[in-house]
């Protein structure tokens, strides 16, 4: 499927929220997991949530609730999930932590670009599919749907840095062999 | 930072979908959904609300497995 409509509009308020945290604060907050695997396979895989990394919590909130998107309740308590009134098929949720535990190369990061300067970032392609591959290891009941996703990953990535690649797969757990279908079976 | 136009990475994409004959149809996308076995619980009530909150409004949820 085509990425829908809503998705990419609810990606340009995004792009809103990511302006004001980085002005707010020098740093860029980062779309992960599902969400960054939307956008790199342009819709062959989507998710209704979407997972930000930004080093300051506090700072993402503010921008998220600048931007329009309002606080998740569950059960009673407040939590880290967010929504836009006008996309409420879709959650915005921060996670901790560091991103890809530190070891990924930032200066791989993707800025994709909505407008002239506004947009959002997302990992490079290596890192998605070293992250897949991981979360594929690390599942005691083989979710192969991560083995799929970090497959196609591959397959629709332009001048992959192979070297990297391995590297990060090695340092997620991964099995690079994987990617080509030496192992369990392919997309 | 590496920086690239959404029209430019849409392009390169489906440029690539086509090279090795990919087809987005539901078949394609089912098989690349988590299977929610790995999901923790916070996860799951936040899925289940983003459909309840969609099927309140009358929109169809993307489907998801929870």
């Amino acid at each position: 499927m085509a990425i829908p409509d809503t998705y990419l509009a609810l990606l340009d308020i995004l792009a809103d929220a990511f302006a004001r945290y980085e002005t707010a604060t020098g740093h860029c907050a980062i779309l992960v997991g599902g969400g960054a695997v939307a956008v790199q396979t342009q819709g062959a895989f989507m998710s209704g949530d979407l997972d930000l990394y930004a080093p300051s919590d506090a700072a993402l909130e503010t921008a998220l609730l600048h931007s329009g998107f309002v606080r998740e309740e569950r059960r009673g308590r407040l939590a880290g999930g967010f929504y836009h009134p006008e996309f409420p098929e879709y959650g915005v949720e921060a996670i901790s932590g560091q991103l890809f535990d530190g070891r990924a190369d930032r200066t791989r990061l993707i800025r994709v670009l909505f407008h002239e300067t506004k947009g959002i970032v997302i990992p490079s392609f290596e890192d998605m599919i070293a992250d897949r591959l991981g979360q594929y290891a690390a599942s005691s009941q083989r979710d192969h749907s991560r083995l799929a996703q970090a497959q196609l990953l591959f397959r629709l990535a332009e001048d992959l840095d192979v070297s990297y690649l391995r590297v990060r797969i090695a340092d997620e757990g991964g099995n690079f062999d994987l990617l080509e279908g030496k192992e369990a079976g392919g997309v | 930072m590496k920086t690239i136009t959404l029209t430019a990475l849409r392009e390169q994409v489906e440029r690539k979908k086509a090279a090795i004959g990919w087809v987005d149809d539901e078949a394609s996308t089912a098989a690349l959904r988590n299977s929610g076995r790995t999901r923790t619980p916070a996860k799951r009530e936040m899925l289940g609300q983003i459909e309840a909150r969609a099927k309140a409004v009358g929109r169809k949820p993307l489907s998801s497995n929870y």
